[in-house]
């Protein structure tokens, strides 16, 4: 089984590495055309904005520009379908856009990506899945976009009802529309509860992961899930919400398999990617291709603790083996073998730490004598 | 003749200041005061810039009531409220921002310290390779060093 995987994971490097030049932009073009077209099926008001020309010109530019591209182009995109309803709304979302970033988004530039992610996952039923794998791979100022994307979900909804309104723009009208569309963002409980339990999930899964004991990777996801559910199931019922549970649990738990997935694909691709660097010194122009070099074996932690209480219960364990039942009572005999333990443990750490001065030492001797040579070169001149 | 040793060292310092290393190096162009002086500042004006448009906003929300009770109200209250929400919002932001940056600046400054020791390898295997410019090299190795301990 692990073998396979190993196997598996050395394919898809060496693959990656062939075709990197094809597949990062194609990846990017088609999460970019999945974000438009989610957008535009939500609130496409503009015929214009919507034709499959400007859909597959904005994924191309997306393509090949960083994220923050992606989403700059969606915030416009948002504000410019919402302006061939009402200019009035189009201000608002403006100005809402214009306070997010000021307070919260241009603290965090590299997660910007999060805030159109959430409203599409939405969408795609698993918003769960966001403050999952944030948790895992970034830190809790995530959650600063986080609480904007889902805000801006809620948001996307209070504009689907405004839209309708059919207002003109009379001093009466915008004042109503105003009033209607903050009312309802304010006054729903939802959203604050929904927010609470993502920033949650984040901060146990960040905390959990950074602990140092075995596997403490997978149950931080698995902890991250059930605090999920937990919170959810806790907001649906205060607030009386009638989602479907079942549906719900479901989701959370395909999510914490999909953050898994997700994370072992990362863990490979960003060590596998192939760099081009260019460089030069007084004699040549260097154009290196560096490929990392792709290793068969587990990377995986683990920890070990010399606690008194742990070796102690391991020798009551051993003595248990043994069948020696009047021995196990006996302090004498366990602190015996506890001295025992300890001396053979103490002699194999010198032996490793031999082990490892004496490789430093050899390098830090071709060092030394390659300082050396310089020196005396320049003693000789 | 290509020194391997030496292009194996170019890469590496290469590969850091395509990715990880544009930033860090930005940074190393600051004094630590001076840099969470002039991000505090960015960030105390993108904070008034933010609380201006939440006030526009709210006049717009309240617009009914304060264009009916504009005679009656106590501006001076509304402005000590808004006032005193705009300095608890400022100061909580300059706390935030001071601790983060000076942290961000701190960690740059390790990773930062790796390159020059690196650069510095480099610099010694140039200073094989071309005696004459030796001395040159390293007196502008030194002054550069004091520079980046400040």
């Amino acid at each position: 089984m692990i073998m396979a995987i190993l196997e598996f994971r050395t394919r898809v490097c060496e693959l990656y590495q062939k075709l990197q030049l094809i597949i990062d932009p194609i990846f990017k073009f088609l999460l970019a055309f999945v974000v438009i077209r989610s957008l535009n099926t939500v609130i496409g008001y503009d015929a214009r904005l919507t034709r499959p020309v400007i859909l597959i010109l904005l994924s191309l530019i997306s393509a090949f520009a960083p994220s923050s591209v992606l989403v700059f182009l969606c915030m416009g995109l948002i504000v410019a379908n919402v302006y061939s309803v009402s200019v009035i709304l189009a201000a608002f979302i403006l100005i809402i856009f214009m306070i997010m970033y000021s307070f919260f988004l241009r603290f965090t530039p590299q997660y910007g990506y999060v805030l159109v992610a959430m409203p599409v996952l939405y969408l795609f039923k698993v918003p769960y899945l966001l403050p999952l794998l944030l948790g895992v791979m970034a830190s809790p100022l995530a959650i600063l976009p986080t609480i904007c994307g889902v805000f801006l979900y809620y948001m996307i909804y209070v504009i689907q009802n405004a839209a309708t309104m059919e207002l003109g723009t009379t001093a009466d009208d915008v004042m109503l529309l105003f009033s209607t569309v903050i009312d309802t963002l304010l006054s729903n409980k939802e959203m604050l509860f929904t927010i609470a339990v993502f920033a949650l999930v984040i901060v146990i899964v960040f905390v959990i992961r950074r602990l140092q004991f075995n596997y403490s990777f997978e149950i931080s996801i698995g902890v991250g899930v059930v605090a999920s559910i937990f919170g959810l199931l806790f907001r649906n019922s205060i607030l009386q919400l009638d989602y479907n549970t079942a549906s719900m649990i479901l989701f959370t738990i395909l999510s914490g398999v999909l953050v898994v997935v997700i994370y072992f694909f990362k863990r490979i691709l960003d060590y596998t990617a192939v760099e081009h660097v260019q460089f030069e010194d007084d004699d040549y122009y260097y154009y290196v291709r560096a490929v990392p070099k792709i290793r068969v074996g587990v990377a995986e932690r683990s920890v070990k603790k010399f606690n008194e209480s742990i070796l102690r219960k391991s020798i009551i364990q051993e003595v248990e083996e043994e069948d020696d039942e009047e021995e196990l009572f006996n302090t004498k005999e366990l602190d015996r073998r506890l001295l025992e333990k300890r001396t053979k443990e103490a002699q194999m750490r010198e032996r490793y730490m031999q082990g490892i001065e004496d490789f430093e030492e050899e390098d830090d001797n071709e060092e030394f004598l390659k300082e050396n040579e310089g020196e005396s070169k320049q003693l000789k001149k | 003749m290509l020194n391997n040793r030496k292009i194996r060292l170019m890469t590496k310092l290469a590969l850091y200041e395509k990715k990880q290393g544009k930033e860090d190096i930005r940074l190393s162009k600051y004094y630590r005061g001076d840099f969470v002086r002039m991000e505090l500042l960015k960030t105390l004006v993108s904070v008034t810039f933010g609380s201006l448009l939440l006030v526009v906003a709210a006049i717009i929300y309240k617009a009914e009531y304060l264009i009916a009770e504009a005679t009656r109200l106590d501006y001076a209250a509304i402005g000590k409220t808004l006032l005193g929400m705009y300095i608890i919002l400022m100061v909580i932001f300059s706390i935030l921002s001071v601790v983060g940056y000076t942290v961000k600046y701190n960690m740059s400054r390790k990773k930062l310290a790796q390159y020059f020791r690196l650069l510095k390898r480099l610099r010694k295997m140039n200073s094989e390779e071309k005696p004459q410019e030796n001395e040159f090299y390293l007196m502008n190795e030194n002054a550069g060093e004091e520079d980046t301990m400040q």
